[in-house]
């Protein structure tokens, strides 16, 4: 069997079970700062709250699978992507930190919420300067990282951020529009009708210019014209949709597209990088580690991911509905 | 272990002290001061009244982890655990006595004792990361040789970045407990009005709030 390839699709799905669940309640933090109401505030982190540290485990898992079965891979990321990660780390603490706080100190509320806000749109922002440097390409040597740690500053990937953070938005609009009522979701739907229309034009935009920077991409429009084709127009055709449902009923339509539109480019991202595991510099087996550190990590995959999947669903069944504009405190 | 104890010889004398105070040099291999115990490090570490104690000596100069830096870092969280033990004995003592909410020296020993748990776990800390130098992998991998490509200016940047957000954190938190304490118990209530917990939203009339919102928003 082809651990390898495997342990890469188990890493793939982390990163895509990460990207749908914490990107949603990332939005909601970041649309914090736009919400001038206390009560409305409240409302939102409510509406995240039981799940949000259930949806970072994938982040865990992404950079486990990473350390075990790739750590030729992890040699050469960890320095490349340095900055973003550690900065992107602290953001998630002090989202994490402010959780609480803001919940304790209630004459304070106003400045956590911009801490966490904050928080949140660093952590966007960050995710999208790694994704961004990960197409433009990490310069190697061999197998170690040769480039400088703020390669990840250039045009694209800081476009990328801003692409990564406005999807997050719409993603957390989307999560605001299903669990939230009356006020709230009139909030929900001005936001997705500014924040769709903004992020598939910056969308566009990151997409030419990764076309025109990373040659790996138009070397994967000729090999798989039809697959990434059809990837794109699912795309395309979930953000109409999206678009179309914003404000009608039912209430989750928009989430769904929301999830499948930002679900096809993370397959068509998957698509332009395969087999590789540095995009378009090191393969999945190249920077592979032993058959057994694999095998050890798929055994612990295999256990620990439906113990992970059940407690998610646990928490969103528990929780599902609409969040009760008392709060759970009620 | 055997920079641990704060010994430097290949064999200590017979019987070994127990030493709680070293000052050592590490370029002569001796310590400059030692106090301890008299025959305690020979009971406590080999476990007979005349038994000889492993010292530094045994590892190649070259190979040695900073023996102070070890020492203390046992001692501090060895010393503490010593001192959490004798809280805990003497709470079950009180309690068994019925003065364990009256005993005023008892409380005031275990106010100065509330941060002992982080530090002994500070101390453990310091012993297991300073203890295996030179070595990021034991045998196998010097930490010299695993220098992450990364400038140092930037790891120095991003060590504030870390310690000024944990400093906001902590300054927080310290904020926030003085604030419960200057408060006092009397006043504390016994479910804070928002207090971040989700137990709550099991309780009966949550849920059905909570499922009748979801039958109307169909």
């Amino acid at each position: 069997m082809d651990l390898p390839l495997l342990s890469a699709g188990f890493a793939a799905l982390s990163v895509a079970l990460y990207v749908l669940l914490d990107g949603f309640d990332l939005g909601v933090g970041a649309l914090l700062l736009l919400q001038p109401h206390e009560k409305s505030r409240n409302h939102m982190v409510d509406s995240i709250t039981p799940t949000w540290d259930g949806n970072e485990t994938w982040l865990i898992m992404t950079g486990v699978t990473l350390l075990a079965a790739f750590p030729v891979a992890y040699g050469i990321l960890m320095p490349a992507l340095y900055i973003p990660i550690i900065a992107m780390l602290l953001a998630l603490g002090l989202r994490g930190v402010t959780f609480e706080f803001r919940a304790q100190m209630k004459p304070y509320r106003r400045r956590w919420d911009v801490v966490f806000a904050i928080g949140s749109i660093v952590a966007a922002c960050m995710q999208g300067l790694i994704l961004g440097a990960l197409i433009e390409g990490v310069s190697i040597d061999g197998a170690t990282f040769s480039g400088s740690v703020f390669d990840c500053f250039h045009p694209l990937p800081l476009l990328c951020a801003l692409c990564v953070l406005e999807g997050y938005v719409v993603l957390g609009g989307c999560w605001l529009h299903f669990k939230t009522s009356a006020l709230l979701h009139g909030f929900s739907v001005r936001t997705l009708r500014i924040a769709l229309p903004l992020f598939l034009l910056t969308f566009f935009v990151v997409a030419g210019l990764a076309l025109l920077v990373q040659p790996g991409i138009r070397v994967a429009w000729q090999t798989h014209p039809l697959l990434l084709g059809t990837v794109g127009c699912t795309l395309l055709i979930a953000a109409f949709i999206l678009f179309n449902s914003i404000g009608k009923r039912p209430d989750v339509r928009p989430l769904a597209a929301g999830m499948v539109m930002i679900a096809s480019g993370i397959a068509g991202l998957a698509i332009l990088v395969f087999p590789m595991v540095v995009p378009f510099r090191v393969s999945i087996w190249n920077a592979s580690s032993s058959r057994l550190s694999q095998i050890f990590l798929l055994t612990g995959a295999i256990v620990v991911t439906p113990v992970v999947l059940g407690y998610s669903f646990l928490a969103y069944w528990v929780f599902r509905g609409k969040t009760p504009e008392k709060g759970w405190d009620g | 272990m055997q920079a641990a104890e704060g010994f430097w010889e290949k064999e200590s004398a017979s019987p070994a002290p127990y030493y709680w105070v070293i000052l050592p040099d590490q370029k002569e291999q001796r310590n400059r001061f030692a106090l301890g115990i008299p025959s305690l490090g020979s009971i406590w570490l080999t476990h007979s009244l005349h038994g000889r104690v492993e010292g530094l000596k045994n590892t190649p100069p070259d190979r040695q982890p900073i023996m102070g830096m070890v020492f203390y870092g046992f001692r501090i969280m060895y010393g503490i655990a010593i001192l959490m033990f004798a809280a805990a004995t003497s709470s079950l003592w009180l309690r068994w006595r019925h003065r364990l909410y009256t005993t005023t020296w008892f409380l005031r020993f275990l106010i100065v004792m509330t941060p002992s748990g982080i530090i002994a776990t500070l101390g453990g800390w310091y012993l297991a990361e300073t203890g295996r130098q030179p070595w990021a992998i034991f045998g196998l991998l010097r930490t010299i040789d695993a220098v992450s490509p990364v400038p140092a200016q930037t790891l120095l940047a991003t060590l504030i970045a870390f310690v000024c957000i944990y400093a906001f954190f902590m300054a927080a938190f310290l904020f926030f407990v003085a604030r419960i304490i200057r408060r006092g118990p009397d006043l504390a209530l016994a479910q804070a009005d928002a207090s971040g917990s989700l137990k709550n939203a099991f309780r009966s009339h949550v849920l059905d709030s909570a499922n009748a919102n979801a039958v109307a928003g169909r």
